[in-house]
């Protein structure tokens, strides 16, 4: 049963993380490997404050949310400006970036070592203690995140970043201005994502930077590219599917020294195999079939 | 109809990597004016829309509309100055339906702004039903009425560049640009989107046409500007047009 | 530190960012897309150096060629298999892209499923003092990483210019259509690319393993200099790739010098965003 929740709540992460992802890779088009950075200023933003402040729930979802929209801004605002190749290497450095700033800047993130003793969520003065109360918050948390998701697409705002996907020119001519709609967009994923972040911190009560590397963000992007990229339900569908499955490879039997590679090589497989026969993934809307050159 | 001079280009000069595509062209217009603008292929009326509505940059050269320099403005302030165009190829967004598209080109929507997405209130409400409004009507009269709900992937290439027009009106642009819209329509349509071109006169907009079809140039067009080799030929009525020496020199050589 | 040993740690730096940049840029240039599984092949070369002289036995010069074949092996099979299959549907870059992603991560993990994530070492277990000069020092896997990258760079350089692959690579990659209008097997060419680019790749790797061994992670990294290095030089001209890299290994080193070593990703970052901003078409070129 405790496994059985504790498999839920990292799915119910995992749909905040990849939902994020889709605004910008779904509905606008842009292919992003920074969002494990997001889910890590979510992460350490919460393991700070609460350890050092006992700072509420709230408080931290804020802060967090604030921090990770101003630096997604840092890299939006040079690259998305300019061409779409622009934005993956400008992710990809950011990328790079935060994993070496939360690595060696001891004194604020204590380095390899990690912030552990993270007390848990508190909210209102209700202490977050049961695992199945935390599964509740997390539940909670990602249907507002998929609410969030569901109004923009169908709002006259997701309408633009839709045609903007689909073809900037014309979007263009329509007289929308591209780069603010798609830099706001990557800001307000960024700081959805730090969500998912907040919620890992307080639920694993310990975050080091090897939970933030640039595979992490692959696979956020796995699961938003085999769920099925600009659809709702897609990401939701991609979070459960390949966060349960390596869970099957614990269950036959395989060794945990090797399932960790073992369940990245999968989710790299399925990611391969979906763009050879697939790449519109398992409810996409939308297979990445602009070209940017 | 006012004879001011409203939009003007003058000495517009572009190359690409040594080529001379536009050679000094400069012309006026004015308010309600259909300009047709004709020439062989190749003879820079492209690149003069995509220098006009701001995709490529000039070399040198000055537009004004309406009292706004144009040139170095991004396109897509362009397009807010009151420009639009269409492309020669009709793009549309596929995915979306056809009564979105429209909606896409309607200026200054408070439902665009990211926060407006979740502090929506009743003035904003009233503003989207009343530009759908606006643009059923706009699809009725372009005949489009009973596709208005399906993806504009279902359309046929004639639909499309109605679509496209429509969507161009739907801005509300003092000057639409249209790049052939007329070319691979099945005739049935031609009229309907000429009618469409000609009702935009007293509506006080004014168009300039790329048109191979001369008949359809004579049709709508109050004045004729003939292009060739990326300069200003002829400049005058249609029937000029059909009469000048070296209008007919560039058609055979 | 010294002055010299500044610059000499530069050039160090730079010219294995240059020998990642020059095969990122040299497959970037052919396939347009962006080859994330570069990192890897990165990785592999190192690895294949640990398999053939600790593991099989070989001397350390008979490892490193059959490495270096072994890396463009690699890279011929990458195109082969997976990338011109794509292209031959007509995949978009974007297409593209995620498939190296993926590719990365099967090839990361297997290294480690492999060999395990733990440092491995080629070096002899004696710790080298290094030749002094100038108040500098300098060891002999310094030297020689800066005398390969020169020489590998400079027979890419001469490659593209004066032989007919070469020609072919460059007319494929300015006009695809054109190029095969006139006869050039594109397929061939990105084939060769992929063989070379890997091969410069998979000696940059060596080259890192020999002066500060490897982990299965160390990829990543590498790439994102040699990418930096790429955009301040442009994709089109090798002279341009050598001085970014130079340029990013001195901004590095001096960066180690003044704060200290731990922000040089973020130097990087750093550069990379002031490149983006005032060099908006660097890196295709224009």
């Amino acid at each position: 049963m405790q496994y059985l929740l504790h498999i839920l709540i990292l799915i119910g992460i995992y749909v905040i993380l990849s939902s994020s992802l889709n605004l910008v890779a779904g509905y606008a088009g842009l292919i992003s490997v920074a969002h494990a950075s997001f889910f890590a200023v979510g992460a350490y933003a919460a393991a700070l404050l609460s350890v050092h402040f006992g700072s509420p729930l709230i408080v931290n979802l804020l802060c967090a949310a604030l921090l990770a929209a101003l630096c997604s801004l840092l890299i939006g605002f040079p690259s998305l400006r300019i061409r779409d190749d622009y934005f993956v290497i400008a992710t990809f450095g950011f990328q790079v970036l935060t994993f070496s700033v939360l690595n060696n800047w001891v004194k604020l993130t204590r380095g390899p070592l990690g912030i552990p003793g993270i007390p848990r969520a508190s909210l209102f003065g209700w202490e977050v203690s049961s695992q199945f109360e935390f599964l509740v918050v997390v539940t909670v948390l990602s249907l507002a995140t998929i609410w969030c998701c569901k109004v923009i697409s169908e709002s006259p705002y997701g309408r633009v970043l839709k045609a903007i996907r689909e073809d900037e020119m014309f979007a263009t001519a329509a007289g929308k201005n591209v780069a603010a709609f798609k830099i706001s967009a990557f800001a307000f994923a960024g700081g959805l994502a730090s969500i998912g972040g907040v919620l890992y911190a307080h639920y694993i009560s310990f975050v080091d930077p090897s939970s933030f590397t640039v595979m992490e963000s692959i696979f956020i992007l796995s699961i938003v590219i085999i769920g099925g990229a600009g659809s709702l339900l897609g990401p939701v569908v991609g979070a459960v599917l390949l966060v349960s499955l390596p869970e099957a490879l614990r269950l036959i039997g395989l060794q945990s020294a090797i399932a960790a590679n073992v369940r990245q090589i999968l989710y790299g497989g399925l990611l391969l195999a979906f763009m050879l026969w697939r790449p519109r993934g398992l409810l996409g809307r939308f297979s990445f079939e602009k070209d940017v050159h | 109809m006012s004879t001011k001079v409203w939009f003007s280009v003058k000495d517009v000069r572009k190359s690409f990597g040594g080529v001379l595509a536009l050679d000094g062209v400069s012309f006026k217009l004015s308010r309600g004016e259909i300009l047709g603008l004709v020439g062989p292929n190749g003879a820079g009326k492209t690149t003069l829309f995509n220098v006009i509505s701001g995709f490529d940059a000039p070399d040198c050269g000055r537009i004004n509309l309406s009292g706004t320099e144009l040139v170095g403005l991004p396109p897509y302030l362009i397009a807010l100055a009151g420009l639009v165009r269409t492309f020669q190829v009709p793009r549309l967004i596929e995915n979306l339906t056809v009564i979105e598209n429209v909606l896409l080109f309607c200026k200054s929507q408070p439902g665009e702004r990211l926060r407006n997405v979740f502090f929506s209130n009743a003035r904003l409400k009233a503003f989207e039903t009343e530009i759908a409004e606006k643009a059923k009507d706009l699809l009725q009269k372009a005949g489009l009425g009973d596709k208005m709900l399906s993806p504009a992937s279902e359309l046929s290439y004639g639909q499309l560049k109605l679509l496209t027009i429509a969507c161009c009106i739907a801005s509300d642009s003092d000057l639409l640009l249209l790049d052939e819209p007329i070319a691979g329509v099945a005739p049935v349509m031609i009229d309907r989107i000429l009618e469409m071109i000609s009702d935009l006169r007293s509506a006080e907009k004014s168009v300039i046409l790329i048109e191979h079809n001369m008949d359809a140039i004579m049709h709508v067009c109050s004045r004729v500007l003939f292009l060739d080799v990326g300069s200003v030929v002829c400049d005058g009525v249609p029937s000029d047009i059909r009469s000048n020496s070296r209008v007919i020199d560039a058609y055979l050589r | 530190m010294a002055i010299v040993q500044i610059l000499l740690n530069a050039v160090i730096a730079a010219s294995l960012y240059a020998l990642v940049g020059a095969g990122f840029a040299l497959i970037f240039r052919t396939s347009k897309f962006f080859h994330f599984a570069h990192a890897a092949t990165f990785t592999a070369g190192a690895y294949l150096t640990y398999t053939f002289k600790q593991i099989v036995g070989l001397s350390l010069p008979i490892s490193v060629v059959f490495s270096l074949i072994g890396c463009g092996i690699v890279g011929l099979l990458m195109s082969r298999l997976l990338f011109l299959p794509l292209r031959r549907r007509g995949a978009s870059s974007l297409v593209l892209l995620l498939s190296s992603l993926g590719l990365y991560v099967i090839l990361q993990n297997s290294i480690s499923l492999i060999y395990g994530d733990h440092i491995k070492s080629i070096r002899d277990a004696k710790v080298v003092e290094g030749i002094p000069i100038f108040g500098a020092r300098i060891t002999e896997i310094q030297i020689a990483a800066i005398l390969g990258a020169a020489v590998l760079i400079f027979l890419l350089h001469t490659g593209l210019r004066y032989t007919g692959a070469g020609k072919a690579l460059r007319a494929v990659a300015s006009n695809p259509t054109l190029a095969k209008l006139v006869g050039v097997d594109s397929n061939l060419v990105v084939q060769l690319a992929f063989v070379a680019g890997s091969v410069l790749a998979g000696a940059a790797g060596i080259l890192v393993a020999l002066d500060i061994d490897m982990t299965p992670s160390m990829g990543m990294l590498m790439l994102m200099m040699g990418v930096v290095a790429v955009i301040i030089g442009g994709v089109r001209s090798l002279v341009g790739i050598a001085f970014g890299a130079l340029l990013l290994g001195a901004a590095q080193n001096l960066g180690t010098w003044l704060v200290s070593s731990q922000w040089q990703d973020a130097i990087a970052f750093a550069i990379l965003v002031v490149f983006l901003l005032v060099r908006p078409r660097g890196f295709v070129g224009g």
